[in-house]
C-alpha cells in the first residue's frame, strides 16, 4: 500500500488474475507490493517513479434496479446500484468497499478492464459511482502479457472509448427494460386470470431463440417418412471394388427405380467421360470466437458456454489473446516469428515452428471478418504451466494448430470423376487423393480430407458392375439443434452477440423451456412460444431484436445518441405493453391452459411406487443436466420425502404398460427406440433385464 | 354422448378447437392433414397402396413419425374399432 500522504495513480483491472498479471507487468522490478484490503488483493507498482494502485473488480459490481416499488408494468425508470445491494448471493460487496476507501487518494485513474463494451461498462460505473470521477484513461489490449501491457500503458489513450460505452450502457439498458417488462407483464397475465404466481421470464433475445427450437419441434411433430429409392452399384475397376453412383440420387417412385435396373442388367458399361481436376485449398481462416467454438463442439463436444469459459481462463493465464472476438485476422504487428519462436519451446510444436520459422513467410493466411477492437484469436507464445486442465489444454491445442495452420502453404487435392455409361444410363465413380499436404500438415489432428484412389481409364474402356440393385428408403425429419447449431442459427439470424449468445442458450436451459444435448423444448417452453406466437407475436420473432442489435451498432459508431436511442425505445416498448394490456386476459387464459396441459404432459406415472406405497413413479427430466429418471412423486410430500429413483436410458420412448415385472413385482415400462419396441423392468439392475440384453425383445 | 364439450375441445388433447365443427384444435388438424398428404405421397411411390397398409406402415416409423400425426391415428384407429 501507499503510504498515507501519497497520491497515486489507480488502475481498475476487471478481474484478480488479470490485476496481478497487469501488476506484474507494470511494476519495474516485477514484483509489486500486495495487500490484502477486505480480503481484495490490492497490488501497488513503481514505474517511472510513479506510484499504480493496480485494483480488481470481479466483472460487474453494479446493476440496474428500478427505480419505485411497485411490481407492474410498464416499469421504465432504473438507476445502477451495487449488486450485493439486491442479490444476497453476489459476491461483490468487498470490491465495492476497496474502490470506495482507495478513492481519496486516487489523483488519476486508468482504466484496465478488458477492452471491449462490457469492459468499458465495468470501468466507468466503478469510476463514476464509486471513484466519484468522470474521466480516465484507458489501456488498450488483446493478451495479458508483459509486452502488450507495457505497450499498452505507454500508448494508452487519454479517455474513455465513447462508442464501446454507450453501446454497451444501452445493451443494459434495453436488456433491463424488455427483460423486466414482458416477464412481469406474462407473469401477471396468468395471476389475474388464473389468480396463481408463476415468474414466467422470458428475454428479447431468448424469446426468438426458444421459438427456433420450437418450430422446429412444431416440424418434426408433424412429419412423415416418405419413401425413396436410390440405386447401389459397385464396380470393379483393376481388381479394386469401388462404389458407383447413379446421376439422380434420389428417385421418387419404385416403378422407375425397377426400370433402371432392369434396363441395366446386363452389368457391363463404358467409359463415356473422364474429368480431372486439380483444387488449390487454401487454410481454414483463424479462429474467432463462434468458429471457436463450433471447432470445440465438433470434436471434444464442448458446449459454446464451456468453450469461452475455457478459453477466458487460457487468456487469462496469458497463453492466448482476448477470446471474445469476431475478427479473422492477424496483423503483422502481432510480431508472429517471436510468437512462433517461442512456442518452439514446446515439444509438441517444435518441429512445425521450425519449419515455419525457416521458410519465412510470416504473413499469415487470413479470413473475411472484422473486429473494430482485438485481432483473431491467436497463441501469445508463453509456456503452458502444469496448472492446466485436460479440457484448457485440449482447447490450447486446437488454437495453436490453427494458427499454425494459417501459415501453411496451400494443399493440393487432386479429383477425379469417371462418368460410365451404361444403356443411356450414367453413372459415376469419384476419387480424389491429396498430392500436396501444405497447412493440413500443421492442422491434421483436426481435419480430414477423403483419399479414394481411382486408377487411370481410358475412354470407352469396358466397365463390369458387380451390382445395380434398386434400394428402398424413407426421409427423416430435419435434425433438432445441438448447442452448436442453435448458436449458428442465431448469428445467422443477428440476434445476440458474440459475446452474450452462449450464455442466453444456458438461460434457456436454467429456465427449464429446453433440455437434452439434442435440444428439446420442454412442454413449459412449448407452451410459452405457442402462447406468444399467437398472441404476441413481436416478442418472438428475430425482427425486432434483430432492429435493437442494429440501434446499438449505431451508437457504437455515434450514429445516434444514447438518450435518443432510449427514448425512443422507451415510447415503442410503452406502446407495445400498452397493446399486451389490451389482450392480457386472452394471453393469461390461453397461458394457463397450455401451463396444465404442460404440468400434465411432463409427468407420465409408470405405476405406484413399491417404497412408499403412496406416491406414484414419474418421469422427471433434470433441469440442470438434461438427463431423465424415475422418481416417486411423493418426494416433495415433507412428512413422507420418499427418495426412490431409477436411472433411465438417455434415448427412446418411455411410456406406461400397466404390467409388473415377473423378477421383482416392480412395474414394466414400454421402451421405444425406431421400430423397436419392448417391455423392461424399471430397475436396471433387475435379473430380466440381463434376459432382453441376450434374448433382445422380450415381449412386443 | 354429443356434449357441448365434446363440440368446442379436441377429442384428443382436450385443447380448443378453431371452430366447433373442425374434427380436432389447430395442431392435430395439422397432423391429420399431414397424414393425409402422406398417403398421397406414398401412392404415388408404390402405385398401388391401401390406406390400412399405409398405416400399418407408418406405424412401424417409432419416433420418426411425428408424435402429432402419431396421436391422430391411434385416436382413429381407435375410434373405428368401438
Ligand atoms: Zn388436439
Amino acid at each position: 500500500m501507499p503510504s498515507k500522504s501519497e497520491t497515486y495513480t489507480l488502475g481498475i483491472a476487471e478481474k484478480p488474475q488479470a490485476a496481478k498479471r497487469i501488476a506484474r507487468a507494470l511494476d519495474e522490478k516485477g514484483k509489486p507490493s500486495v495487500k490484502r484490503l477486505n480480503n481484495v488483493p490490492v497490488y501497488t507498482c513503481t514505474r517511472n517513479e510513479k506510484k499504480i494502485v493496480v485494483v480488481p473488480a470481479i466483472g460487474h459490481l453494479f446493476t440496474l434496479k428500478q427505480i419505485g416499488k411497485t411490481w407492474n408494468y410498464p416499469a421504465l425508470d432504473y438507476e445502477w446500484v451495487p449488486t450485493h445491494t439486491v442479490d444476497k448471493t453476489a459476491r461483490t460487496k468487498n470490491f465495492v468497499s476497496t474502490f470506495s476507501s482507495l478513492r481519496k487518494k486516487a489523483s488519476n485513474v486508468i482504466i484496465m478492464t478488458d477492452y471491449d463494451r462490457e469492459g468499458e461498462v465495468i470501468g466507468y460505473i466503478i469510476l463514476k459511482y464509486l471513484l466519484k470521477k468522470n474521466q480516465a484513461e484507458r489501456m488498450k489490449f488483446s493478451t495479458l502479457t508483459r509486452w502488450d501491457i507495457l505497450e499498452a500503458y505507454d500508448n494508452r489513450e487519454k479517455e474513455l472509448n465513447l462508442g464501446f460505452l454507450n453501446s454497451g450502457l444501452i445493451r443494459h439498458y434495453i436488456d433491463w427494460l424488455y427483460g423486466i417488462n414482458y416477464s412481469r407483464a406474462l407473469s401477471l397475465s396468468l395471476k389475474h386470470v388464473a389468480e396463481k404466481f408463476k415468474t414466467i421470464s422470458i428475454g428479447r433475445v431468448q424469446g426468438p431463440t426458444l421459438a427456433f427450437v420450437v418450430e422446429k419441434e412444431n416440424y418434426i411433430n408433424l412429419f412423415v417418412p416418405k419413401p425413396y429409392w436410390i440405386i447401389d452399384s459397385e464396380v470393379r475397376v483393376n481388381k479394386e471394388t469401388c462404389p458407383a453412383f447413379y446421376e439422380k440420387a434420389r428417385i421418387d417412385t419404385k416403378k422407375e427405380a425397377q426400370n433402371i435396373v432392369k434396363e441395366c442388367n446386363n452389368l457391363i458399361g463404358a467409359v463415356k467421360d473422364v474429368e480431372e481436376n486439380q483444387k488449390n485449398i487454401p487454410p481454414r481462416p483463424p479462429f474467432n470466437l463462434s468458429d471457436l467454438q463450433r471447432e470445440a463442439y465438433k470434436h471434444f463436444k464442448f458446449s459454446p458456454s464451456k468453450t469461452l469459459d475455457f478459453a477466458e481462463v487460457l487468456y487469462l493465464k496469458a497463453l492466448i489473446s482476448y477470446p471474445r472476438t469476431d475478427s479473422q485476422k492477424l496483423p503483422m504487428t502481432l510480431g508472429h516469428k517471436r510468437i512462433l519462436t517461442n512456442l518452439t519451446k514446446n515439444g509438441s510444436y517444435k518441429t512445425y515452428c521450425i519449419e515455419i520459422i525457416e521458410r519465412k513467410r510470416f504473413k499469415p493466411f487470413e479470413g473475411r471478418k472484422k473486429d473494430a477492437a482485438h485481432p483473431a484469436i491467436h497463441p501469445t507464445g508463453n509456456l503452458i504451466g502444469e496448472n492446466l486442465s485436460l479440457n484448457e489444454k485440449k482447447l490450447y491445442d486446437l488454437i495453436v494448430k490453427r494458427y499454425l495452420a494459417v501459415f501453411g502453404e496451400r494443399a493440393k487435392q487432386v479429383n477425379k470423376n469417371i462418368v460410365i455409361n451404361i444403356n443411356s444410363h450414367h453413372f459415376e465413380i469419384r476419387g480424389s487423393h491429396i498430392v500436396k499436404e501444405g497447412w493440413i500438415k500443421y492442422y491434421k489432428t483436426y481435419v480430414s480430407y477423403l483419399d479414394i484412389f481411382i486408377p487411370d481409364l481410358k475412354l470407352g474402356e469396358k466397365i463390369f458392375f458387380n451390382f445395380i440393385n434398386e434400394k428402398e428408403h424413407f426421409t427423416e425429419p430435419t435434425r433438432r439443434f445441438n448447442e452448436s447449431t442453435l448458436l449458428k442459427m442465431m448469428e445467422d439470424e443477428q440476434i445476440g452477440t458474440k459475446a452474450t449468445r452462449a450464455g442466453i442458450i444456458k438461460t434457456l436451459f436454467g429456465r427449464g423451456y429446453v433440455v437434452g444435448s439434442v435440444i428439446k423444448p420442454t412442454p413449459l417452453g412449448m407452451a410459452v412460444i405457442e402462447v406468444l406466437q399467437k398472441h404476441y407475436p413481436i416478442i418472438v420473432k428475430p425482427d425486432m431484436t434483430r432492429n435493437l442489435e442494429l440501434l446499438m451498432e449505431n451508437v457504437q459508431e455515434e450514429k445516434t445518441s444514447v438518450d435518443e436511442a432510449i427514448l425512443s425505445k422507451k415510447k415503442e416498448l410503452k406502446d407495445m405493453l400498452l397493446e399486451f394490456h389490451k389482450k392480457e386476459s386472452e394471453i393469461g387464459i390461453a397461458l394457463n391452459m397450455n401451463l396444465l396441459t404442460s404440468e400434465k404432459k411432463s409427468f407420465i406415472n409408470l405405476g405406484a411406487c413399491p417404497e412408499c406405497k403412496v406416491g406414484e413413479l414419474r418421469i422427471i427430466h433434470s433441469k440442470k443436466t438434461g438427463k431423465r429418471f424415475i422418481a416417486c412423486s411423493s418426494y416433495k410430500n415433507s412428512s413422507i420425502k420418499c427418495e426412490v429413483t431409477y436411472p433411465l436410458p438417455p434415448y427412446g420412448e418411455i411410456n406406461r404398460t400397466n404390467k409388473i415385472c415377473q423378477f421383482d413385482g416392480l412395474p414394466l415400462m414400454e421402451w421405444k427406440r425406431g421400430r423397436k419396441k419392448e417391455h423392461v423392468c424399471i430397475d436396471f439392475h433387475c435379473l430380466s433385464r440381463k434376459e432382453v440384453g441376450k434374448n433382445g425383445n422380450k415381449t412386443e | 354422448m354429443v356434449t357441448k364439450q365434446n363440440r368446442i375441445l379436441c377429442p384428443i388433447c382436450k385443447k380448443t378447437k378453431n371452430k366447433p365443427k373442425d374434427m380436432y384444435c389447430n395442431k392435430h388438424s395439422l397432423a391429420q392433414k399431414s397424414l393425409k398428404k402422406g398417403y398421397e405421397d406414398w401412392l404415388k411411390a408404390y402405385g398401388i397402396m391401401s390406406w390400412d397398409e399405409y398405416i400399418k406402415n407408418i406405424l412401424d416409423f417409432g419416433d420418426l413419425l411425428g408424435i402429432l400425426v402419431r396421436e391422430v391415428v391411434e385416436y382413429e384407429l381407435y375410434f373405428k374399432l368401438n
